[in-house]
């Protein structure tokens, strides 16, 4: 790794030298067109133990007391190529273990693509997937420490305009090293509508299938897992699973259908529900299973005279597909699986969020949006989760209206009534489902042309877990540099989980943008909760601290 | 071009299916009913250090799959339950307070863990592991793994314990079969099996929860002491150590875990562990 990254900065040097005559020519050969771009994004968290809200207890609070992340992203595109090369950067960072703290630095990715006429090449750290990520999704979601780039090679070869055959093969990235497994796959996707002026409908087809073949090493510690267990509860183990996935979008005025199903060979995987027989007949729980696994997607869309409609369903049982079988969390996945909850933004209202069960879910979403006129438009989301078994998971009813009056001021308000399943979210064995109901409103007022004001409330009512929670928000914006924010949650009446201690998280926040650059310094005290990206959550444990960023693009 | 496109994908799937066909490993069973179990007698015997808490809702699931485990695997396998960390944090109504400064710097020297129930196996980092903080899943194929390693080293652990005085006196000789060269430091767990006290359990609070394998002190630093002299061939190394139990240790209850274990680099493994109780 050391040898590569001395590799990658000369070669990035050479790069910018090529850039800089290259840009000199660019008048001579529009195909040697050289562009050059790149982001930065870097947050450093100063800790400041608090043990009343429980910001204490790890490293960055008991002697670290600083701690960094920092990626910066150069692509280079020439001569029909594309290249780039990430630097990644972490110092004492709480992003890959929230109890921990990790150190590492170097190149995080790098890759080079060409495409030869009908053939496109690629090789490096890769992301990418195929249909909606069911089977493969290579991806990269910072704030969870998610980097599942496949390194490895790609091919992708256009039978026709409309069609592209692709295959890949490569390890899956694991921080600054790979996973042991080797995952392989193609895909056919293509695109089919009538031939005339105006078609009315269209089809876009695809068919894909991944393989995943484990180490000596991994099958070794399945197999001496299973050893271990009693008769009963013995399983099979193998070095080779496969997914294979059909999907199809039809549009059709202003209609819009996809559904996908998928289909994964049996495997070994924890389930950490299952009950084991132990030697002296006791039992346990949490224990290697071996299944096949199958997930059905669909969602059915439509757009026009000023609603909007989406309607998603899923059913997923035993559709964990990692790179290894030990691994927990939010690492090792090779798939990625929709989430069929509405992605809420104000605080109180993404406190508590539904992360995808793997293993097993009955899903159902309906969003619709509806715009009277342009003043005033209203949003209503209902969606359902059950197990298997038809316990229930998650359910959210969710309604907001917006009210805008002239250019002066806006309004929105609703409301939001969830049933959260802690004891599976959280795996928290015994716990009462969470029933919350949580009115909200949000009041938008311009001054002037710069300056502006935004006020965000919420109010959460509920009998279980910390209570009831109550947030406010103060924002005030003088375009087009600077916005300072002030906000603090709440619970009042807290329940015995704090001891019936009410708990306070102030939060000030300072902006700057300046063009493409964007200044950050925040006084945090953040409660402990479930962080998501697209129904892939962990629990995160509260920050107390101040953290400085910078965000830039060129 | 639509009949290309079928025959491709038609070639793809018959390849995918001869890509199928495989020759699964072998699952040995050790707890057949019909066949006697035999625990190989090794030289080496393994360390887990479970980290738990009274409030850890799950740990109790997990201090099951440690009996489980040490019922298979006998005395081979040795086990010390280590209160740390945001769930260890004793209720009003718990009797005691089972972290310990030394438990508590455990934690972070040996990784922190990413969630509980959570080990570290031989202070071990394995091939294919983030870290030395193993989840619940991987504990018994790991600790499978160990199994049948020698050791150079050979731990004779003396127990010496006055009833009146509460006096404690451990002697360790440690004798190598080789010489060594690496760095190596030991160190000296006091634990206690069988409290009774409050523990977070599925069921709610349980107030007569047995609590195994707990670390109650450390006749050490949390890290080990320095071993000076040298490991060679035939010699022995004897240390001693002393300590007055505390009125409220079941001294029936007490025993005491010696670990060799690397130092220098990255490297903490446990090289050779025993551990001897004052009942026995």
């Amino acid at each position: 790794m050391k040898n590569l990254s001395i590799l990658l900065k000369v070669t990035l040097i050479l790069l910018l030298i090529f850039s800089e005559n290259s840009l000199q020519a660019q008048g001579e050969s529009q195909q040697n067109v050289s562009r050059l771009s790149g982001n930065f994004q870097s947050t450093a968290s100063f800790y400041i133990p608090d043990s009343a809200i429980g910001a204490v207890g790890q490293p960055q609070y008991d002697r670290q007391l600083y701690g960094a992340d920092a990626w910066l992203q150069l692509n280079y595109s020439n001569w029909g190529f594309d290249v780039g090369v990430r630097f990644d950067l972490f110092n004492n960072s709480q992003l890959l273990n929230p109890n921990g703290s990790y150190t590492a630095q170097g190149i995080g990715r790098w890759f080079i693509k060409k495409q030869i006429d009908k053939l496109g090449l690629s090789v490096g750290y890769l992301y990418d997937q195929i249909g909606s990520g069911i089977i493969f999704r290579a991806y990269e979601a910072r704030g969870l420490a998610i980097d599942n780039a496949l390194y490895g090679a790609r091919a992708t070869y256009d039978l026709t305009p409309n069609w592209r055959l692709k295959a890949f093969t490569g390890l899956q990235k694991r921080q600054f090293d790979t996973y042991a497994a080797v995952i392989k796959g193609f895909s056919a996707e293509g695109f089919i509508q009538p031939k005339d002026e105006n078609p009315k409908w269209s089809l876009a087809p695809g068919f894909g299938v991944v393989g995943r073949t484990f180490d000596d090493q991994t099958v070794n510690t399945v197999v001496n897992t299973i050893a271990t267990y009693n008769v009963v509860d013995s399983i099979g183990a193998r070095y080779n699973t496969y997914a294979l996935t059909l999907y199809n979008t039809l549009t059709a005025g202003n209609f819009s259908w996809y559904v996908e199903g998928a289909y994964k060979t049996g495997e070994a995987y924890f389930d950490p529900f299952a009950i084991k027989t132990n030697r002296d007949n006791t039992t346990s729980i949490g224990k290697l299973n071996f299944d096949d696994g199958t997930t059905l997607y669909t969602s059915l869309g439509y757009a026009g005279h000023g609603l909007g409609i989406n309607v998603e369903a899923k059913r997923t049982e035993n559709f964990t597909f990692r790179v290894d079988p030990f691994q927990t969390g939010v690492q090792g996945f090779m798939n990625y699986l929709p989430a069929l909850t509405r992605i809420n933004t104000n605080r109180l209202n993404a406190y508590y969020n539904a992360a995808t069960q793997e293993l097993g879910e009955l899903a159902y979403q309906a969003d619709i949006t509806y715009a009277f006129n342009r003043k005033l438009r209203f949003n209503v989301n209902v969606s359902h989760i059950n197990n298997l078994e038809n316990e229930l998971l998650y359910r959210e009813y969710y309604f907001e209206g917006f009210y805008k009056y002239k250019r002066k001021w806006t309004l929105s308000a609703g409301v939001q009534v969830q049933n959260y399943n802690q004891e599976v979210y959280e795996v928290k064995p015994g716990v009462p489902i969470i029933k919350t109901f949580t009115p909200f409103a949000e009041f938008l007022y311009k001054f002037d042309r710069k300056k502006s004001i935004r006020v965000e409330s919420q109010v959460m009512f509920t009998e279980q877990d910390f209570g009831n929670w109550l947030f406010g928000l103060v924002e005030f914006n003088i375009a087009p540099h600077w916005s300072f924010t002030v906000s603090e949650m709440y619970n009042f009446s807290p329940t015995s989980r704090t001891d019936g201690v009410a708990l306070s998280y102030p939060r000030v926040d300072v902006f700057y943008t300046e063009g493409a650059n964007r200044y950050s310094l925040s006084f945090v005290k953040q409660v402990q909760g479930i962080v998501c990206a697209g129904g892939v959550c962990r629990l995160e444990p509260s920050f107390s601290g101040v953290r400085l960023s910078v965000n830039s693009s060129f | 071009m639509k009949n290309n496109v079928i025959t491709i994908m038609f070639l793809f799937c018959l390849f995918g299916y001869w890509g199928c066909d495989e020759n699964s490993p072998v699952i040995p069973c050790l707890s057949c009913e019909n066949e006697e179990v035999i625990i190989e007698p090794t030289d080496k015997k393994i360390l887990v250090e479970e980290f738990t808490g009274v409030r850890c809702v799950n740990c109790p699931a997990g201090s099951a799959e440690i009996e489980n485990l040490l019922d298979i695997h006998g005395n081979q396998l040795i086990a010390v339950s280590i209160h740390a960390g945001f769930f260890s944090t004793p209720y009003s109504n718990s009797r005691e307070d089972y972290t310990t400064p030394e438990g508590t710097a455990l934690e972070g020297f040996l990784d922190s863990p990413l969630g509980y129930p959570t080990a570290v196996i031989d202070r071990k980092l394995f091939e294919n592991q983030d870290d030395r903080q193993l989840s619940q899943s991987a504990w018994a194929g790991l600790i499978q793994e160990e199994k049948g390693q020698l050791s150079p080293l050979v731990i004779e652990l003396n127990l010496d314990y006055d009833e009146t005085s509460r006096q404690l006196t451990a002697t360790t000789n440690i004798q190598s079969a080789e010489t060594l060269t690496g760095d190596y430091r030991y160190s000296v767990m006091v634990i206690e099996t069988d409290i009774i006290d409050v523990q977070l359990t599925p069921a709610g609070q349980q107030d007569d929860y047995v609590h195994k394998h707990v670390l109650r002190d450390m006749m050490t630093p949390f890290n080990g002491e320095s071993i000076d002299e040298d490991f060679t061939m035939g010699a022995t190394i004897e240390k001693v150590h002393q300590m007055t139990l505390p009125d409220n240790y079941n001294s029936s209850k007490v025993s005491v875990i010696v670990i060799v274990h690397e130092t220098g680099g990255n490297s903490k493994e446990v090289v050779q562990v025993e551990e001897k109780s004052l009942a026995d």
